[in-house]
C-alpha cells in the first residue's frame, strides 16, 4: 500500500513538473519572440519611413499602436479620457493601455523587468522611485534604451527646452551623459517653499487681532484662540488653536514652527552648513524648539489629536460645526480641511515667523521639484521608438500643454485684454469647469504619470482674480498659494544651500535607505515623546539619551554616505 | 498461475479504480507546489542583496548580513519582545472564552435561544479587519465616541485610548475575542456534539448536578482538542494580525504596537528593502518553529496529546 501511494505521488510530481516546465517553455518562447522582434527592429527601421515629417500631424498616415504601462493614480480613466481619444484622431496612433492599481505598481514593474515580458512604454517610473542607480542597472541589461539619438533624430520641442534650460539634461543624464528616461517638468513655485502654515484670519479679525510676525506674537494669538470665542458661536471651548495630521505632506509641528528657532527641514532633518551636511535634529537650538512645541501642548494649544488623526479626519472635524471652523491653524503644504465647504476660505497663509534673535528662515526644495525625473521610459520590446519619441514630444510644447488642459470653451478660454495673470501681466488663458453632464467630466487629461510640462509660462499665465475668495473661480487655492509662497520665498534658503536628489552608490543603497527610514522612524517617535512630556526635554538625561540612540543607530554612517553622494553632486 | 495473473489484474483495477480521489487530490497538491514550495527557492534572497534586474539568484551573495542588521538593530529587542507578548496574551487571552461559549451554549437547555446566541457571537467573525478597526476607532473617538460620550455623562473627561501605549495591547486583544469567541466556539461544539448521551443519562442518574456534568464530561471530551488548537496557535503567537496592529498604530503608541510584521512592512514594502525584510521574515518563521516544537514537546510530556 505504501509503496503504491509513493508510486502514485511521484507520479503526481511528474506531472505537475512536466506541466510546470511547459509553462516554463511558453515563457521562454514568448521572450525569444521578443528578442526577435528586437533583432527585426534594425531591418524594419529602413522601413520606418511610414512616419510622416516631423512636427507634423497625423504622425503617420498608417494607423499605428504601441503599448503603455501605467500606475492608476486618482480617478481618472486613461483609457478613456478626453486627450486620450482627441490625441490617437490627431495623431492616428492608438495607445494599448496597461493599468496598474497604483498599490501594487511597485512589484508589477519589479516583475515585469524580471520576466522580461515587457510593454512598449512605461509612465509614471518617478512613482517606482527609480533611482539613476537603478536605471543604468536597467540599461546595462539591455531592458530600456537609450535614448540620446532617438530624441536627437524625433524631437524639437523637448530639444529647445534642454536647450533653454540646461539644468535639465544635467538632472536626467547618467554620468557618461547618456538619457535613459524622459522626465515631466513642472514648474512649481509653491511647491519651491512648502512648509507652510495657514493661520485662520476670520478669527483674527474676530478678536480683532493682527496677523502674528513672531513666534512670541504667534504664541499670544493661540492662546487667544483658546480663551476666547474666536469662531463666534457662542462656546468660547470648542476652538482648536492648532492642530497638525499624522501623515501628509509637509505637516510635520516641527516643520514651520521650527524655523523660527532653527533651520529646519522636517522630511530629512539635514542643511547644509560649510558646504557639508549635517544633522539639525541634535542641536540645542533645535531643542529650544521642541521645548516651545512642548508647552503648546502642556497649555493645551497644541491639540492631542495632531498624532492620531489622519487629513481625511481632521477634515471632517473642521467642517462638523457649519460655518463655524474648528481650527485655528495648521501646518501643510497646502488646504486640505474644507471639502465642498468654503470653510478654506477663513484661512490664510502665514508667513514665516521671527524667532527671538528676528529672523525667519524655511528651506528651499527647488532642486528636487521641477524636474520629475524619470517620467517615462521606452523597453527594449518597442518596435518603433521614433514614433514614440514623436508621440511624446508635442505634450513638452505650449500648445501640446494646452491640448492636455482640455477644450477650449469647455475646460479653457482665452484670456480677455486687461485680464491679469498669477504673475501681474496680461493673462493667457483662464480655466474653466466641465459641465457635469458631460462625458468627459473629471476625466480630461492622462495623469501626471505620462510627461508633462508646466512651464512657469502656463502656471503664472492663468488668469489670477484679485481676490482668491471669488467665488466665480476655480482656481482660488492656487492664487492664494502663488500669493502666499512670496512671503516663504523672500526668506528661504538659497538654492546654493539646498539639498538635490542623493545619488547614492549602488553598493550602499540598501544600507543607506535602511538607515533612512530608522533614523526618521526614531527621530518621529522621539520628537512626539519630547512635544507630549513621555520623554522629558528638560531633562538633560532624556536628550542626552536621544542623541546617544540616534548615534548607536548609525547616523553617522548615514552622514558620511548622505555627504559623500552630496559632494559627488557639487563635483559634477 | 492462473490465480496470480488474476490477481495482479485486480490489483491494477483497483488502482485505476481510485482515479476520482487522485484527481481530488491534483488541485491541492499543485496549489501547495506553486504557492508554499517553489517560494522558498526565493528564500535565499535573504542572504543576498537581491536586486530585482539582476534576479533571485543573480544578486551578489552577501551572507549573514541582513541578519547581523536586524539583531544589532536599535528596534530588535523593542520589536521582538512587542511582539511575543502581544502575541502570548491574545493567544492565552483567546483560549477561554469560545470553551465557556461552547459549554454553556452546549448545555443550555432553551435552544432556540442557544442558536440564537451562537448566530449572533458567530456574527462578528465576517466583519474584514478594516472595518472592525474604523469600529473600533468610531467607538473610542475623542470627539463623538460612544466610550468617551458615556464617560462625559458620567462625569470624566474625555481620554484618547488609540494614542495610549498602555491601551493598545487590551484594545487589540479585547476586539480579538469580541470577534474570534463565536467562530472559536464551532469547532468545541463540534466535539461536544460527538459525546454519547449515555454518559450524561448516567451522570443524570447518578445525581450529578449541570457543573459536574460539565466538569467531568463535557471538559475532558473536549480537552485534546483544546491542546491541540493552542499548540497549533502557538505556531502563529509571532505572526500576529499584521493588517490589525498596522491599522490601530500611530506615532503615540509605537512603543507597544510595533510589531516584527509591521516593521517588515515599513522597511520591506515602504522603502524597497527586499532581502532585508526577508531575512526579517525567515527569522520570524524559525522562530514560530522551534515555539511549536517547544510547545509540542512540553504537551507531549504533560498531557500526553501533541501534534506529532
Amino acid at each position: 500500500m505504501n509503496k503504491r501511494i509513493r508510486r502514485i505521488s511521484a507520479i503526481l510530481m511528474i506531472t505537475v513538473m512536466v506541466m510546470s516546465g511547459l509553462s516554463g517553455c511558453g515563457k521562454t518562447s514568448e521572450t525569444s519572440v521578443n528578442k526577435n522582434t528586437g533583432d527585426k527592429k534594425n531591418g524594419e527601421e529602413a522601413t520606418a519611413s511610414t512616419l510622416n515629417e516631423l512636427g507634423t500631424f497625423p504622425l503617420s498616415n498608417e494607423k499605428q499602436t504601441f503599448s503603455i504601462m501605467i500606475p492608476q493614480l486618482g480617478t481618472e480613466d486613461v483609457t478613456k479620457c478626453y486627450v486620450n481619444d482627441a490625441y490617437e484622431k490627431k495623431t492616428n496612433v492608438s495607445i494599448k493601455w496597461i493599468v496598474v492599481p497604483a498599490d501594487s505598481w511597485n512589484q508589477k514593474v519589479s516583475i515585469v523587468m524580471a520576466s522580461g515580458d515587457l510593454p512598449d512604454v512605461i509612465c509614471g517610473m518617478d512613482t517606482y522611485n527609480v533611482t539613476p542607480t537603478n536605471e543604468l542597472l536597467y540599461a546595462n541589461q539591455g531592458l530600456i534604451i537609450p535614448l540620446n539619438d532617438v530624441i536627437e533624430k524625433n524631437s524639437t520641442n523637448f530639444k529647445n527646452l534642454m536647450k533653454d534650460d540646461p539644468q535639465i539634461k544635467k538632472l536626467i543624464s547618467q554620468n557618461d551623459g547618456s538619457i535613459y528616461s524622459l522626465p515631466g517638468i513642472s514648474v512649481c513655485y509653491h511647491c519651491n517653499y512648502s512648509q507652510k502654515m495657514y493661520i485662520n484670519s476670520t478669527w483674527l479679525k474676530n478678536l480683532g487681532l493682527d496677523m502674528p510676525t513672531t513666534i512670541d506674537e504667534y504664541y499670544n494669538v493661540l492662546k487667544a484662540f483658546k480663551e476666547k470665542d474666536a469662531n463666534g458661536n457662542g462656546d468660547p471651548n470648542d476652538e482648536i488653536p492648532l492642530i497638525a495630521n499624522a501623515g501628509g505632506w509637509h505637516t510635520q509641528l516641527d516643520g514651520f514652527l521650527m524655523n523660527a528657532f532653527t533651520y529646519c527641514d522636517a522630511d530629512t532633518h539635514m542643511a547644509v552648513e560649510d558646504g557639508k551636511l549635517i544633522y539639525t535634529a541634535t542641536t540645542d537650538k533645535y531643542r529650544e524648539g521642541v521645548k516651545f512645541l512642548n508647552k503648546l501642548f502642556n497649555e493645551g494649544l497644541l491639540s492631542p489629536e495632531s498624532f492620531t488623526n489622519n487629513q481625511e479626519t481632521n477634515a471632517k472635524i473642521n467642517v462638523s460645526n457649519g460655518e463655524y471652523a474648528m481650527f485655528g491653524s495648521y501646518p501643510t503644504a497646502y488646504q486640505i480641511y474644507s471639502g465642498d465647504t468654503d470653510i478654506w476660505k477663513q484661512y490664510d497663509i502665514l508667513p514665516p515667523l521671527k524667532g527671538a534673535d528676528g529672523v525667519a528662515t524655511t528651506p528651499n526644495y527647488e532642486l528636487t521639484r521641477d524636474v520629475i525625473r524619470g517620467n517615462m521610459v521606452i523597453t527594449s520590446a518597442a518596435k518603433d521608438p521614433d514614433l514614440i519619441m514623436r508621440w511624446i514630444d508635442y505634450f513638452y510644447s505650449d500648445e501640446g500643454t494646452m491640448f492636455r488642459t482640455g477644450r477650449e470653451g469647455i475646460e479653457w478660454r482665452k484670456a480677455e485684454k486687461g485680464e491679469l495673470g498669477f504673475d501681474g501681466e496680461q493673462a493667457d488663458y483662464a480655466s474653466l469647469q466641465t459641465p457635469k453632464d458631460d462625458p468627459y467630466y473629471g476625466n480630461i487629461d492622462f495623469s501626471q504619470s505620462v510627461p508633462l510640462m508646466y512651464s512657469k509660462k502656463y502656471r503664472e499665465g492663468a488668469v489670477a482674480a484679485a481676490d482668491f475668495r471669488d467665488n466665480s473661480i476655480t482656481n482660488g487655492t492656487e492664487i492664494q498659494l502663488f500669493r502666499g509662497t512670496k512671503a516663504y520665498e523672500a526668506v528661504a534658503r538659497s538654492v546654493e544651500d539646498s539639498i538635490p536628489t542623493l545619488n547614492v552608490k549602488s553598493e550602499e543603497a540598501s544600507d543607506y535607505s535602511r538607515l533612512q527610514t530608522e533614523i526618521k522612524d526614531y527621530q518621529d517617535e522621539a520628537l512626539v515623546k519630547f512635544i507630549t512630556g513621555s520623554l522629558d526635554i528638560n531633562s538633560d538625561k532624556d536628550w542626552e539619551s536621544y542623541k546617544t540612540d540616534l548615534d548607536n543607530m548609525g547616523l553617522k554612517q548615514y552622514l558620511d554616505i548622505s555627504n559623500e553622494a552630496y559632494q559627488n553632486y557639487l563635483s559634477r | 498461475m492462473q490465480n496470480k495473473t488474476k490477481y495482479k489484474v485486480n490489483h491494477k483495477r483497483k488502482r485505476l479504480s481510485h482515479w476520482r480521489l487522485y484527481l481530488m487530490l491534483l488541485p491541492p497538491v499543485i496549489y501547495l507546489i506553486i504557492f508554499k514550495y517553489w517560494p522558498i527557492y526565493g528564500l535565499q534572497i535573504a542572504f543576498r542583496e537581491y536586486t530585482p534586474v539582476l534576479g533571485f539568484s543573480g544578486s551578489p551573495w552577501v551572507g549573514l548580513k541582513h541578519f547581523k542588521n536586524f539583531f544589532s538593530s536599535y528596534q530588535f529587542v523593542r520589536l521582538l519582545s512587542n511582539t511575543l507578548i502581544l502575541g502570548t496574551i491574545s493567544l492565552i487571552a483567546s483560549i477561554p472564552c469560545p470553551i465557556i461559549l461552547a459549554l454553556s451554549i452546549n448545555a443550555a437547555k432553551q435552544r432556540k435561544l442557544a442558536k440564537a446566541v451562537q448566530l449572533i457571537t458567530y456574527a462578528p467573525y465576517f466583519i474584514s479587519t478594516v472595518i472592525l478597526v474604523s469600529l473600533v476607532t468610531q467607538l473610542l473617538a475623542v470627539r463623538g465616541g460612544m466610550f468617551n460620550v458615556v464617560r462625559g455623562w458620567m462625569g470624566m473627561d474625555a481620554v484618547n485610548l488609540l494614542s495610549d501605549p498602555g491601551a493598545f495591547r487590551p484594545i487589540y486583544i479585547l476586539s480579538g475575542i469580541w470577534q474570534g469567541t463565536g467562530y472559536g466556539a464551532i469547532i468545541y461544539l463540534a466535539s461536544l456534539a460527538g459525546v454519547s448521551p449515555d454518559l450524561y443519562e448516567a451522570a443524570k442518574l447518578d445525581g450529578a448536578t449541570i457543573m459536574q456534568r460539565i466538569r467531568y464530561i463535557d471538559l475532558p471530551s473536549i480537552m485534546p482538542v483544546v491542546v491541540i488548537l493552542a499548540i497549533m496557535n502557538c505556531g502563529s503567537i509571532i505572526n500576529v494580525g499584521f493588517e490589525k496592529v498596522l491599522l490601530l498604530q500611530n506615532q503615540m503608541n509605537m512603543s507597544t504596537s510595533d510589531v516584527i510584521s509591521t516593521y517588515v512592512y515599513r522597511i520591506g514594502i515602504g522603502s524597497s528593502q527586499f532581502s532585508y525584510s526577508t531575512a526579517i521574515g525567515l527569522f520570524n518563521s524559525i522562530v514560530s518553529v522551534i515555539l511549536l516544537l517547544l510547545v509540542n514537546w512540553f504537551s507531549k510530556k504533560a498531557t500526553e496529546t501533541s501534534l506529532f
